[in-house]
């Protein structure tokens, strides 16, 4: 596949603010990308940047062999789903959608087809003559998506698109994003602070904090391999804890778990554990890396629960399921005691970040 | 029993006669200030009517004379149509400047930004005598003769503030991103202000427009230091009434008060839908 944008070396600054610090990076064409980070972690910025909507302080911006770094919005192929959806509130549906196509080759007496055909795309064809005003938050979502997308550009931006929808909506809509990108065949770069959403939806993320990319990578690299303590934290959960290495275990607390065979010879650092990795396991079997505790709080999260399992800054996190395969509860009972294996290769260790 | 109900009744009665009391008093004090706002008006309105030309209750008739009257007064008509030049002039110059600076105002940061709004606001709280003293000796340090254009000038500066608050009010409440979306599909600069920006603050455009309209023609103080033998309506009734008060001016005022009110009203209307949409 080839590459359709390059960022290189894009700085962004105000005065001292840095918004942007020095990010590098190459999307290649028809890839699911999102940048994910912490609001201010200067993903918006970025996206903002390829749109034309800041000008980089430092570095430049190619799209499709060309240097657009300096370029204005409407003379740069891309094309951006906002994140109120900016819908000209003035104008139909139609309207709004043709908006974009007065702007290219496109033949007068074709934009309204085009446009009919794009809002078909996302499922609204009857709603050609509505104001967005009679629309609900979802349907003017889709209309701000067949907006952009009639015009085919070469890169879609999405900014929060899914942000202003309820929880249920935003899982439809996902998977709906999702089915899309794959029908038009375009370029997406999605902004989201949602790590269940740019799991779910990229076919890659970019973690970005204090305006650098932290890690990039796959949905499961980032879940199986964080490059960090914060990465780890950020995507998922994770129990941490510092230690020394003696004789190649590590002490949680007052527990000796051994590590892999890969961590055996590193120095003391900071390691940490999923809570999904961890399996509860019936008193009476012995084995190794094994911890028992007091069950002290249940949560409840969907379909799992989160279990605290010994007291204050000893305690540790389990996710398990509420029922097991034949519908009977799975969990053990508040105050009882709770023996839990941490196998050792479920075991990660993270290198001290810069500042830390 | 019997004493307990009555003084049951009695509380009631007394209730029900204070709530009585404070809805008299209430309605009273509202015609009152009514009465104080809207009377003078009624007079002129009434006596542009009367047959009689003595200021003096009952009337003694009704007649359309002081009208007929009024539509042969030549000096008058030359009069109302200066003002209207004047109003329109001025109007659409403060227009072309007012909105202009509303968008420099809301878009663009600049340093000095904070003074700069400050500086555009303040003819507003200036009174109009100032103005028109001060542009007065500019005119004649520059040696422009003073006419209706020196005129429009000065109506211009006083109203700009006007312009530049409501269109500032309204371009704050725009979403930026409109702008950014028609700039992202493919628009230019100028086609985004005329078909996204415009469309969206239009309301307050003409709301304010009205309003300096009114406000241009009924001006006296500024004109009054910046016309050249030129008179405009406000100029001529003052100048006519040191000879009396007579019907033909009540007949004028009534005119102009219905003009007014009925640009007010589509302003006040505009503004209002203005407020409403979004």
């Amino acid at each position: 596949m080839s590459e359709i944008v390059r960022i290189e070396s894009v700085t962004k600054q105000w005065g001292h603010v840095v918004g942007v610090d020095d990010v590098s990076l190459a999307v290649k064409t028809g890839e699911f990308v999102t940048l994910l980070g912490p609001s201010g972690c200067g993903k918006s910025t970025l996206l903002r940047m390829i749109g034309g909507f800041e000008d980089p302080t430092k570095g430049s911006i190619w799209l499709d062999g060309q240097n657009v770094t300096h370029l204005p919005p409407n003379r740069r192929d891309v094309n951006v789903v906002f994140q109120d959806y900016a819908l000209f509130p003035h104008m139909s549906v139609g309207k709004n959608v043709g908006y974009g196509l007065k702007f290219t080759d496109e033949p007068r007496n074709q934009v309204a087809t085009k446009a009919r055909e794009a809002l078909d795309l996302v499922g609204l064809s009857d709603k050609y003559d509505a104001m967005p005003s009679q629309l609900s938050g979802g349907q003017r979502q889709r209309v701000a998506l067949a907006r952009a997308l009639v015009r085919r550009p070469k890169v879609l931006l999405l900014d929060e698109p899914l942000s202003a929808l309820d929880a249920n909506l935003r899982e439809a809509m996902q998977v709906e994003l999702r089915h899309l990108h794959q029908k038009v065949g375009l370029t997406f770069i999605m902004v989201t602070h949602d790590q269940d959403e740019a799991l779910a939806m990229a076919d890659r993320v970019l973690v970005m904090r204090n305006g650098r990319v932290v890690q990039d990578g796959t949905p499961d690299d980032l879940y199986d391999r964080p490059a960090s303590a914060y990465v780890a934290d950020f995507v998922g959960s994770t129990n941490m804890f510092r230690s020394a290495v003696v004789d190649g275990h590590v002490q949680l607390h007052d527990h000796v778990l051994e590590l892999p065979e890969r961590l055996k010879t590193c120095r003391e650092g900071q390691f940490g554990f999923r809570p999904e990795k961890v399996r509860i396991v019936g008193s009476g079997e012995g084995g190794a890396n094994r911890i028992t505790g007091q069950l002290n709080e249940l949560l409840y999260h969907g379909s799992t629960a989160r279990l605290v399992i010994g007291e204050g800054p000893n305690a540790i996190i389990v996710s398990h399921m509420l029922q097991d395969h034949s519908g009977r509860s799975a969990l053990p009972q508040l105050g009882e005691d709770v023996t839990v294996e941490i196998a050792a290769d479920t075991l990660m260790r993270f290198e001290p970040e810069a500042g830390e | 029993m019997n004493t307990a109900k009555q003084t049951v009744d009695d509380a009631l009665n007394r209730t029900s006669s204070t709530k009585l009391l404070s809805n008299i008093t209430w309605r009273v004090v509202i015609g009152a200030i009514l009465a104080f706002l809207y009377l003078p008006i009624v007079v002129l309105v009434l006596f542009s009517f009367n047959s009689s030309r003595s200021l003096s209750w009952p009337m003694t008739g009704v007649t359309l004379d002081w009208y007929r009257k009024l539509a042969a007064n030549e000096q008058l008509l030359e009069a109302l149509w200066n003002s209207l030049y004047v109003a329109t002039c001025a109007t659409t110059l403060t227009l072309l400047i007012g909105v202009p600076a509303a968008m420099a105002l809301d878009r663009l940061s600049f340093p000095g930004k904070g003074i700069f709004r400050k500086l555009v606001l303040l003819p507003i709280a200036l009174p109009g005598i100032i103005t028109g003293i001060s542009m007065l000796s500019m005119f004649k340090l520059f040696g422009l003769p003073l006419s209706l254009e020196t005129v429009i000038i000065g109506h211009a500066t006083a109203l700009l503030a006007v312009v530049v608050t409501q269109v500032f009010a309204r371009l704050q409440r725009l979403p930026k991103s409109y702008e950014e979306a028609s700039l992202d599909l493919g628009a230019g600069p100028l086609h985004t202000f005329l078909f996204v920006t415009l469309p969206n603050i239009r309301s307050a455009v003409i709301g304010a427009g009205l309003l300096s309209f009114t406000l241009s023609f009924d001006e006296i103080p500024v004109t009054f230091f910046l016309t050249g033998r030129d008179n405009t309506l406000p100029m001529y009734i003052w100048s006519t009434m040191r000879r009396g008060i007579t019907p033909e001016i009540n007949a004028v005022g009534a005119l102009i008060v219905l003009a007014s009110a009925i640009l007010i009203v589509t302003s006040v209307l505009l503004l209002r839908e203005n407020s409403n949409s979004r």
